[in-house]
């Protein structure tokens, strides 16, 4: 079928319109950039919560760069559409893809032919934010610690339920699992808000959920945070204590990143760094951010890369460890 | 012999068991599981099942009641109407909104036999200029206008 | 009495002239959305989202929801004239609304939907206001089993909605079951019938799949007549309106319609959707002459776009009440409360008074709105309708794939669209209905989660769907209504059989 289509669209291509389709690259340059609209590349669903994390980048980054920014959904395949056709696209600095960065190294192990290596096709302009995922329980449950809730479902054994919405959620459940020896089991869920119903009527035991989530339900009193799952406690939410400060030595920090085809121009790269983390350093940004949980996350073009790779490199181990199928 | 005494419903009872075969065939990798934990193969061979069961009665029904015929294709029209569609999505990241309407537009007036150039000609023109003002201009949708930029 | 006060507030928050006016875009936005199919009301709202970064919070969540309900109205208006559903509210309207297009009552058809929109917009404005925090604790009761029983006696439902055969409609739910299964299963990671093609890796889209199946085929269905031979709507201004019978038999079902939206509108995840299949189901059985059904029966029209627009107004209780989104948009509603700093949730109601009411408030002004807005413009569609086909229906493919590709912008969605109208066409051929198969197509996904969860936390026991209350009611429901549809059923194949 892929072969019909391809000798399909070839034939097509000479018999209809050769001379059109032919679009000529434009040459990127570094000393005359930004002089046309920018489109940001969006991998998530319009209107999802993420995608409004996305839209907020692009509008603060059309007053710095005093070009229009246009947000392209392009979603699908666990973000790789996207990532592939940012990965594609021409080195100008005219396409970013502002993604999770460490979704996109994910994928990497999470399929069997990952159409992109990130660490060699996409270049980190600059990281956005730093987002902890979190141990939740019900607010009605005993647990105030994470001590005690591991105490008490290493006695309820297998008859104990957790609730996880996505893969970073499955990963910290069976890191955690691992850690300490609980046996609960993994109930899936295909947004985090649907299992706010199980959670209030006692099913569900504690839950591994992202913290737009988490902070939500929580300020309403349905939810009560545990533990945030990153090295250092979060600004944006001072008063969670991590899950290494109490014995569990777990972290697997989500963070945002704004990225571009690798072989883009090092002064477009530099001047992208300079709007975005300009952006990062409005006080309004970190009141943003707080909203969903994170904290303003200001690092070079380089830095990012390095963690771009080093993403890469721990979830492959995850993927291993968590026994993730791969599609 | 049996005789079809409903062609239209055994072409649906066997365009079912086509389908719910097909289904299970493409199940076959997918582990199924326990009623506990229902692996991914669990829901789409009980469905499968299900269509092919349904599909066998159909057909099998077909040859007792009497029923309607199957309508003739007139295959033009399928054909010059799916065409504009595949067209459509083959050049609109490459030549444009513009070009990309125009042929959209010509393709499938030729779905009627009657259909004249010169009238289609105009038609796709206004198309084209409607297609990008309104789409373009007034409701920003992200797409070329020209091959270019 | 406190409603009359806090309706008063939200009265006077939301009629200011700044407010009405964002009101006033929101919906003209709306219908403009609505009418052109495809190019849906998420990425409208979703583009429009950074412009209300700068706008109070009130005016900004009035504009979204002017949008929200204005692309409800705007839906159906495609549907009745071209057959082709721009979202999954509108699909019930099709098979009467469309009907009535073809027997020239294309003016009627599209008046009554607008005033049973109407006329549910003000009720459900007041169920809104009256029981909003009642209707969200009942929501907040239900479980995976319930969930699963409800999708099943939703899935009964679509089979009423064929008037050909029991069975080839029941094949045609399983259908869309499977092809919803299509993509990486939620639960394991898997993929399932991807075909290694990675366009499907998140299944197959909404829209390539009903402007395939409904808005194509009608296209290809319609080039089969010879010019000479297809109806032309030539209607005069009086025949616009529905007449005096018409009338008589659309406000009832107005009225059902709207029960049922309000109430399933409340429930998060799919409630909104089987509304409008639900309220054509009870109207097919409560009509004295069910065969009319499929032909042009204007509670068909009635019924469901009530119920659809009563289902849209109650889906914001979940939202207000819980901060829990109903459906993508009110997942965009919730972005845009938060980007404003309003945690959405119970908490809005009592901290920000004149927010709850003044946007509870804008529904109505805004449901008026739509029906100053939008009877006017049935005259002009009608017009349009008369323009020859010929000229008619490029435009018609054209908005087709159009939105499909401005939805996703991958041209792998258009070759969807393209298999489907072929699809679509095979089955029409055979005889068999498209709108099962797309109900089937929604609930198909959400059924399996529900089941599997169910299955899991009850460590394998099926009595589950039995013991809990809910659950069993729905269940109940749908052993009744499987009993109304196959006894008449038997009856008439039993005459049959007594014929020959």
């Amino acid at each position: 079928m892929t072969a019909f289509w391809k000798w399909g669209s070839r034939a097509l291509g000479v018999a209809v319109l050769a001379a059109a389709v032919q679009a000529a690259p434009l040459a990127a340059r570094a000393d005359d950039y930004p002089s046309r609209d920018i489109h940001v590349i969006c991998a998530f669903p319009a209107g999802s919560g993420a995608d409004v994390l996305v839209r907020y980048f692009a509008d603060k980054l059309q007053k710095e760069a005093k070009r229009t920014t246009i947000v392209e959904n392009r979603t699908g395949a666990n973000g790789n559409i996207s990532a592939q056709y940012v990965a594609r696209s021409d080195p100008d600095g005219y396409t970013i893809y502002i993604h999770a960065g460490s979704s996109t190294a994910a994928n990497y192990s999470l399929f069997k032919r990952p159409p992109i290596d990130p660490r060699k096709d996409l270049q980190v302009v600059a990281t956005l934010n730093k987002q902890p995922f979190m141990v939740v329980v019900p607010a009605e449950s005993s647990y105030k610690t994470l001590g005690e809730l591991t105490e008490a479902m290493k006695k309820k054994g297998d008859k104990a339920n957790y609730a996880s919405s996505n893969t970073s959620g499955t990963v910290l459940g069976q890191l955690y699992e691992r850690a300490t020896g609980v046996k609960a089991v993994e109930i899936h869920y295909r947004t985090a808000a649907d299992t706010l119903n199980d959670f209030k009527s006692g099913v569900l035991d504690y839950g591994m959920m992202d913290p737009v989530f988490a902070l939500s339900q929580a300020k309403a009193g349905r939810i009560r945070m545990l533990a945030v799952a990153t090295d250092e406690r979060m600004k944006a939410i001072p008063d969670v204590p991590t899950m290494k400060e109490q014995g569990v030595d777990i972290s697997l920090p989500s963070w945002f990143a704004a990225m571009v085809p690798s072989k883009t121009p090092k002064p477009i790269v530099t001047t992208l760094n300079g709007w975005f983390n300009a952006i990062e350093k409005m006080p309004e940004t970190a009141q943003y951010l707080a909203k969903f949980g994170g904290d303003p996350f200001i690092t070079t073009p380089e830095e990012g890369q390095e963690l771009l790779s080093k993403a890469v490199d721990e979830w492959a181990k995850y993927v291993e460890i968590a026994k993730l199928p791969k599609s | 012999m049996f005789r079809v005494r409903s062609p239209q419903d055994f072409g649906a009872g066997v365009f079912f068991m086509l389908f719910g075969v097909a289904g299970l065939f493409f199940a076959r990798n997918l582990a199924f599981g326990s009623t506990e934990h229902m692996g991914p193969g669990y829901f789409p061979v009980l469905l499968n099942v299900g269509i092919v069961t349904i599909g066998a009665v159909v057909a099998l029904r077909a040859l007792a009641v009497d029923g309607p015929p199957i309508e003739g294709v007139a295959w033009r029209g399928p054909i010059f109407v799916l065409a504009s569609i595949l067209l459509f999505a083959f050049l609109i990241e490459r030549a444009g909104l513009v070009v990309t309407t125009a042929v959209l537009t010509l393709v499938a007036a030729y779905a009627r036999r009657e259909a004249k150039l010169l009238e289609n000609l105009l038609l796709a023109a206004g198309l084209a200029l409607m297609a990008v003002v309104l789409f373009v201009f007034a409701l920003r949708q992200p797409m070329p206008i020209w091959w270019w930029g | 009495m406190d409603i009359l006060a806090n309706l008063a507030t939200g009265f006077s928050a939301a009629a200011s002239l700044q407010n009405i006016g964002f009101c006033l875009i929101g919906c003209m936005l709306g219908t403009l959305v609505g009418v052109l199919p495809g190019i849906g009301t998420i990425p409208t709202v979703a583009m429009l989202l950074p412009i209300t970064f700068g706008l109070n919070p009130l005016s900004s969540l009035i504009m979204l929801a002017g949008i929200y309900y204005g692309a409800q109205y705007g839906g159906s208006t495609t549907s009745i004239l071209v057959n082709m559903p721009g979202e999954a509210g509108s699909i019930v309207t099709c098979i009467e609304g469309h009907q009535m297009a073809r027997k020239g009552r294309a003016g009627a058809a599209l008046a009554v939907a607008a005033l049973g929109s109407f006329f549910a917009g003000c009720v459900g404005t007041v169920f809104v206001a009256g029981f909003g925090p009642l209707l969200s604790s009942i929501a907040q009761e239900f479980n995976s089993p319930d969930y699963f029983s409800l999708m099943v006696l939703g899935l009964v439902m679509a089979v009423v909605l064929a008037h050909g055969s029991l069975l080839k409609a029941i094949g045609m739910v399983l259908i869309g079951l499977v092809l919803g299964l299509v993509g990486t299963d939620v639960s394991t990671g898997i993929t399932r019938y991807t075909f290694g093609l990675a366009g499907l890796w998140d299944g197959i889209d909404f829209l390539p799949l009903v402007i395939g199946l409904f808005g194509i085929v009608e296209v290809i269905r319609n080039l089969e007549q010879p010019d000479s031979e297809r109806p032309t709507l030539k209607a005069k201004f009086r025949e616009l309106w529905p007449n005096r019978e018409e009338f008589k038999a659309a406000w009832p079902a107005a009225l059902r319609g709207t029960g049922i939206g309000a109430l399933l509108g409340i429930l998060p995840g799919g409630g909104a959707v089987l509304a409008s299949f639900a309220s054509y189901t009870v109207e097919k059985k409560v009509a004295k002459d069910p065969s009319r059904f499929g032909h042009g029966a204007i509670e068909g029209v009635a019924g469901p776009e009530s119920a659809n627009n009563a289902g849209a107004q109650t889906s914001f209780i979940p939202l207000l009440t819980l901060g829990l989104p109903s459906n993508p948009i009110m997942a965009l509603m919730m972005g845009a409360m938060m980007i404003q700093g309003i945690a959405p949730g119970a908490a809005v109601m009592t901290a920000r008074p004149d927010l709850f009411w003044g946007m509870t408030a804008s529904m109505w002004i805004g449901n008026l709105m739509l029906v100053i807005i939008n009877l006017p413009l049935i005259g002009i569609w009608v017009k349009l309708l008369s323009a020859p086909y010929r000229f008619l229906y490029p435009a018609i493919i054209l908005f087709c794939a159009v939105g499909v590709y401005s939805n996703s912008a991958e041209w792998f969605q258009m070759v969807l669209l393209a298999v489907f109208s072929l699809f679509g066409y095979v089955v029409l051929k055979l005889g068999c209905e498209p709108a099962p198969l797309v109900l089937g197509f929604i609930l198909g996904p959400l059924m399996e989660e529900n089941l599997r969860r169910s299955l899991i936390l009850s460590r394998g026991d099926p009595t589950i769907f039995i013991d809990r209350p809910i659950s069993a009611v729905l269940l109940a429901a749908t052993v009744l209504t499987i009993a109304l549809i196959v006894f008449p059923q038997f009856r008439s194949t039993r005459e049959e059989a007594f014929q020959e």
